[in-house]
């Protein structure tokens, strides 16, 4: 079964970022002033996850400095930070990216690419971070928000318990691939055509839309019940949404000349008249998951 | 003095909303203090700084996993300071008092958080375990050190990757072991009869509750999922 046409699914399935790895300075020294390790370029998806770029990286690292590094360890050890906070692994890329650079399209700099990551071998922050990085993790994880997605869309996960191993198979392996270019297109098919009965519900209208709202200063991730319609029947849009969880941020549900606070996904502000069911099934990360950012101006 | 308040019951129990849960961990809280259980840590009701919403109760306690695979968590109403620690870690060492060949005990200290889950609309219980040396325990670690051994086998079955995984604690944003609570709805519902009314007369025999009440609802919980991690309600809770 092939995936649906849909230009918006597939723009967001092909975003990237290009991102700089740097290996940690501290790790950098110990390895001696004769080796000189310049960073790492990549171009990286959105909708994937750091652990999922770990080998290619490491593979970088250990070649460029000529096994100095001699890295024996899990991949699982290593990790990421940007201006010393560690990066939650299991957060996609994208969602990342928006939150801790707290860029805003509709401002007049350009955004701060590539964006500057540092790599760490040794020194994982077990108190800051999650475990087992392994990709079996990361796999694990993305399977219980897909869970958690549908639990919120129905009162139950059996539609997701009730995949076929083979489906299931088939959304991971789209995930899991989505990272080589060559495949993009073959990835997106297989992933969608799966993920589509999901995120449209079979056609069934949702209980609750499954979506997270972040704030920057590591502020607790804002997570209520939101039905795609109010008593009347009537569709809410974002913007009813946002007023309704953050009024005051959102004093209005409609764009106001001076609002100081707007909502970032995928690195675009979307307009606050959309329906939450359309960008629910449209704007919404391979997790099934709208993950919203909010920034305010700075 | 009775305790003469008026029990409500959860709209769409055995869901909770974020409103209910507040309510029931304060009642939760007032039933502990008169449990009069222990000296150690009580149940404390804990805030985000900044945003409101998302409060949750925590306790510490002393967990004492015998070798022989026993659990015994009497030890935490006689340890209130290191030095009597020391002293119990000494004549535990003396096997003769004990009886049992292997007896070598440790100790752990686990901080046991019961938060909300906006997604699922039940109590979830979150817990960090460590060492006495502060090391943290893995979960490799913490199926073999704290997880009630009689419930091994359904925990580490259970879900993709076993019942007990790590998550960010959703108010502090640090890693935090938890029971998975998708099951937890269709427990809740299992141990109350829902086709009786909830009247005050009852001439009921059957052995389910009629219906559990948002003040009740976190000790009833809790006594079905915390003995699997070590921790227990004893009745005084329910008098």
């Amino acid at each position: 079964m092939t995936a649906p046409q849909n230009p918006i699914t597939r723009a967001i399935w092909d975003g990237t970022l290009p991102i700089k790895f740097s290996l940690d300075s501290a790790e950098a020294a110990e390895l001696g002033a004769k080796v000189l390790v310049e960073p790492y370029f990549l171009e990286a998806p959105r909708c994937s996850y750091f652990p999922l770029l770990t080998s290619q990286i490491r593979k970088y690292f250990v070649d460029m400095t000529n096994m100095a590094l001699n890295f024996i360890g899990d991949d699982a050890e290593i990790w990421y930070d940007v201006d010393g906070i560690p990066l939650k692994w299991h957060y996609p890329i994208g969602l990342l990216y928006d939150l801790h650079t707290g860029y805003r399209p509709d401002s007049n700099s350009p955004p701060p690419l590539p964006w500057p990551v540092t790599v760490h071998f040794k020194n994982f922050p077990i108190d800051k971070l999650i475990r087992a990085q392994a990709i079996d993790a990361t796999q694990d994880f993305f399977m219980s928000m897909i869970k958690e997605a549908d639990f919120l869309r129905n009162g139950s996960t059996k539609k997701v318990m009730n995949l076929s191993k083979n489906d299931q198979t088939q959304l991971l392996d789209g995930l899991w691939s989505s990272f080589s270019q060559k495949y993009r297109t073959e990835n997106y098919d297989r992933f969608w055509s799966i993920n589509y009965r999901l995120v449209t519900n079979d056609g069934q209208l949702p209980k609750h839309i499954p979506l997270r709202i972040y704030l920057p200063d590591n502020c607790p991730v804002i997570q209520e019940p939101i039905a795609p319609s109010d008593e009347n029947g009537n569709q809410l849009t974002l913007g009813d949404v946002l007023h309704q969880i953050l009024p005051e941020l959102f004093p209005s549900p409609l764009p106001t000349e001076n609002a100081f606070a707007a909502p970032v996904i995928h690195g675009v502000i979307p307009q606050l008249n959309i329906p939450i069911l359309w960008a629910s099934q449209n704007l919404c990360y391979p997790d099934n998951f709208l993950h919203i950012v909010v920034l305010l101006e700075t | 003095m009775t305790n003469a308040s008026i029990s409500t019951y959860p709209k769409q129990y055995p869901f909770l909303t974020r409103q209910e849960f507040d309510i029931a961990a304060k009642s939760f809280l007032e039933q502990s203090k008169k449990s009069g259980e222990y000296d150690g840590d009580l149940w404390v009701w804990n805030e985000h700084e900044k945003l409101k919403g998302f409060g949750y109760l925590s306790r510490r306690l002393i967990i004492q996993k015998l070798k022989n695979d026993s659990i015994n968590e009497n030890i935490t109403d006689i340890i209130t300071d290191d030095e009597q620690f020391e002293q119990v870690e000494e004549e535990i060492e003396d096997p003769s008092t004990l009886n049992i060949t292997d007896t070598a005990a440790e100790y752990f200290t686990v901080d046991y958080h019961i938060i909300y889950s906006a997604s699922y609309k039940v109590p979830v219980l979150y817990f960090n375990a460590y060492r006495k040396d502060g090391t943290p325990l893995t979960n490799d670690e913490i199926y073999s050190c704290l997880v009630e051994p009689s419930r091994l086998e359904d925990i580490k079955t259970a879900g993709f990757h076993g019942g007990i995984s790590q998550q960010d604690h959703p108010t502090l944003l640090i890693p935090f072991y938890y029971l998975h609570p998708c099951e937890t709805a269709t427990l809740m519902k299992s141990i109350v009869n829902t086709s009786q009314p909830a009247t005050s007369n009852s001439n009921n025999n059957n052995n389910l509750l009629r219906e559990i009440s948002i003040e009740g609802y976190i000790r009833s919980w809790l006594s079905l999922v915390g003995n699997v991690v070590g921790l227990k309600i004893g009745i005084s809770y329910f008098l």
